[in-house]
């Protein structure tokens, strides 16, 4: 029973784990530390709540539930709380590089914002999630979320300094994108050698 | 004007994970250590039915004196290894230029033309992209026919065979542990199928799998 449960798990994270890190490192604004234990706190929370996980009607949206009531709590910790310091620290005390100068941006940006209205931008436009999905993952109104990616979408133009296009909405059966990483070995079959 | 989409993708970083088998059982190991905390909490909870539930747990588990302990039955080996994510029957619509006998459980075809197929989780996301350019293979098996252009050389390689035929696993650079498997056709063609580090396959998974795909007639082939 365990040995199933235990390999269910690894499948799962073995499949899904580097998505859920890549949106854990936005809904913390780039902080990778963090990015990580909250991940970790929400594959523990799963793995706990597994027999529930797999009769969810929606497990993706499940663990995004799971994903941002983890980023609450890990904000909560004591020595997560922001605190005055004497001096100022002579560098970055958190690495949030992200490899581009316009990623690097953004993400300085998504910093500027409170948490929950960079979560409605993260899953509204990274996971082209829908208002109610967004809602749910949230679980505040649809309401909260439009106005929220209004104002976030706001307050991002005017940190960057540059216009943002939202992304068009998705249209079932039309895509709307085709970004792609641009790693090489992602890319390219097989000269990666 | 930016594409916010396309700049929330950049400041998310790469989708890459390094070492993803040591890293999920570390998550399996927090895993167990939650459930043997809560499983301990709720028995210090009740601390009277404590003391009943250890004395039955003795009288269950107490062997009885002058017996001899019960081996564990013997299990068969699995067929695939403990570790990556198992085999299943594919009984899906078959994609276009190879037939497939078995897929990763929870994974579908997510792409198939006659030059390129590719696997991924069914949740995942479609990793298509315009018409002539490349496409995203993070996280995915990628499957295709290549001209005989050899396989490559320094990189480490493992000899394999699948059923009878020899092949090579290469083991490619700067993707975590990304394989290659490249198995000659009669035709001196080349198998090629990469398999994303994210999968935690060892050699024999990886040739399993191999085994269970089969090239048709309509497969084209590229240069590699």
């Amino acid at each position: 029973m365990r040995a199933a449960r235990d390999e269910e798990f690894r499948r799962y994270v073995l499949a899904r784990r580097p998505e859920l890190l890549r949106t854990a490192t936005l809904l913390t604004a780039g902080d990778r530390h963090l990015a990580e234990d909250v991940v970790q706190a929400t594959l523990t929370r799963l793995y706990l709540a597994w027999p529930a996980f797999q009769k969810a009607k929606n497990p993706n949206g499940y663990a995004r539930r799971a994903l941002v009531n983890a980023m609450v709590d890990e904000r909560r910790r004591p020595w997560r709380r922001e605190h005055s310091l004497a001096e100022l620290p002579d560098r970055p005390v958190v690495d949030r590089s992200s490899g581009t100068a316009r990623g690097d941006r953004l993400t300085d940006a998504l910093g500027r914002l409170p948490p929950r209205m960079r979560a409605a931008v993260v899953f509204r436009y990274f996971h082209d999630l829908s208002v109610t999905d967004t809602a749910d993952a949230l679980g505040c109104s649809e309401g909260t979320v439009k106005s929220q990616t209004a104002r976030a979408l706001d307050r991002l133009r005017d940190v960057m300094g540059t216009p943002i296009d939202p992304p068009a909405v998705p249209v079932p059966g039309v895509r709307t994108t085709s970004f792609r990483p641009a790693t090489a070995p992602a890319t390219n079959f097989r000269r990666s050698y | 004007m930016s594409d916010l989409r396309t700049m929330l993708h950049e400041a998310a970083g790469p989708l890459v994970t390094t070492d993803a088998l040591a890293v999920a059982d570390a998550d399996l190991a927090r895993g167990h250590r939650a459930l043997r905390r809560r499983r301990a909490a709720r028995l210090g909870a009740g601390s009277g039915l404590l003391a009943v539930a250890a004395l039955g747990a003795f009288v269950l588990v107490s062997p009885t004196p002058g017996s001899t302990p019960v081996p564990a039955p013997a299990q068969a080996a699995p067929k695939v290894a403990t570790s990556g994510i198992a085999l299943v029957s594919y009984t899906g619509k078959q994609p276009v230029g190879y037939t497939l006998d078995k897929i990763p459980a929870g994974w579908e075809v997510k792409h198939s033309d006659a030059s390129l197929l590719t696997l991924a989780p069914e949740d995942a996301k479609d990793t298509a992209s315009a018409p002539g350019e490349p496409f995203s293979l993070i996280g995915t098996i990628a499957v295709m026919s290549e001209k005989d252009t050899g396989v490559p050389s320094g990189i480490p390689l493992d000899k394999i065979r699948v059923g009878d035929r020899p092949g090579v696993i290469a083991h490619m650079k700067g993707s975590g542990d990304t394989r290659t498997l490249f198995l000659k056709q009669p035709s001196g063609a080349y198998l090629v199928i990469q398999v994303w580090s994210g999968l935690g396959w060892d050699n024999d998974q990886i040739v399993e799998f191999a085994s269970s795909v089969h090239i048709t007639k309509d497969a084209e082939l590229t240069a590699g």
